[in-house]
């Protein structure tokens, strides 16, 4: 397979767009924004015309980042390898999907809520109101809102459904703390 | 695995005609410019360094010689190749 790759020059730099290289899977999939499974015959050049193709676009929010493509020379592609090819996308995009929310967090360390914090930040997820969580920690309704602007501060939001939502992504708080 | 309908492909063949592309057209035709590689490349950083990291797994599990993994930038353009060579 090597040999016959540089023997038609496919190396990193090559497009596959269809003004470049005509009909192939990947042009199709960069056009449909879906998967495409093409034979030999379909190829219009006949650069190509000895591969079977199968693309997978990587989109994230509907946009795509990329496709992952996988070529086979004289064979047919078995749905075995289609199906690896389109968990491999799934793992491609997850990966980068948790990496983006990651680093647009705050580091986990310097957000961490103390154990007040967290219990009201626990009572006001379960829709508490201030004064029932003034008068269930024992404190006053100004304390309580002290704690929550704290909370909002450290946890860079603006409100209880951001902080909450926050936590959970951060996991300092999980969603079978939450007793509603 | 399910075939491209012929509608698109006749489609996408009338295009490539219609634009005058030439079906004997060689590889090295294809090539982007070194500085459009260079920043395709760069773009394309995180999905290549993921793309490598996932290829180390998957190439135990493809045991066919004739197949080439390809990751391409949204512009179609090949930025990582991985060859089965197990």
């Amino acid at each position: 397979m090597n040999k016959k790759i540089e023997k038609i020059g496919l190396k990193i730099g090559m497009s596959f767009a269809e003004r470049s290289i005509g009909t192939n899977a990947i042009a199709l999939s960069i056009k449909m924004k879906k998967p495409v499974y093409t034979t030999p015959l379909h190829h219009y050049c006949d650069l190509l015309r000895e591969f079977y193709f199968y693309s997978v676009p990587l989109e994230i929010k509907k946009s795509d980042i990329g496709y992952l493509a996988i070529c086979s020379l004289n064979e047919p592609i078995k749905v075995e390898l289609g199906v690896i090819a389109n968990l491999t996308a799934y793992k491609i995009i997850n990966e980068l999907k948790s990496s983006k929310i990651s680093s647009n967090l705050p580091d986990k360390k310097d957000c961490l809520l103390n154990k007040k914090q967290l219990a009201i930040l626990k009572l006001i997820a379960m829709g508490v109101p201030d004064k029932t969580i003034a008068l269930e920690e024992g404190i006053t309704i100004n304390t309580v809102k002290y704690h929550k602007k704290s909370i909002f501060k450290k946890l860079e939001v603006e409100c209880s459904a951001q902080a909450v939502i926050k936590c959970l992504k951060l996991n300092i708080m999980s969603i079978d703390q939450i007793d509603c | 695995m399910r075939l491209q309908p012929v509608e698109e492909i006749l489609t996408s063949w009338r295009r490539c005609i219609n634009s005058g592309l030439i079906n004997s057209a060689a590889a090295a035709s294809t090539y982007i410019g070194e500085d459009a590689l260079q920043t395709a490349l760069n773009e394309g950083k995180p999905l290549i360094s993921l793309f490598d990291e996932i290829w180390r797994e998957l190439e135990n599990l493809t045991v066919n010689k004739n197949l080439v993994f390809l990751l391409t930038s949204t512009e179609g353009v090949l930025l990582k190749k991985s060859v089965a060579e197990n």
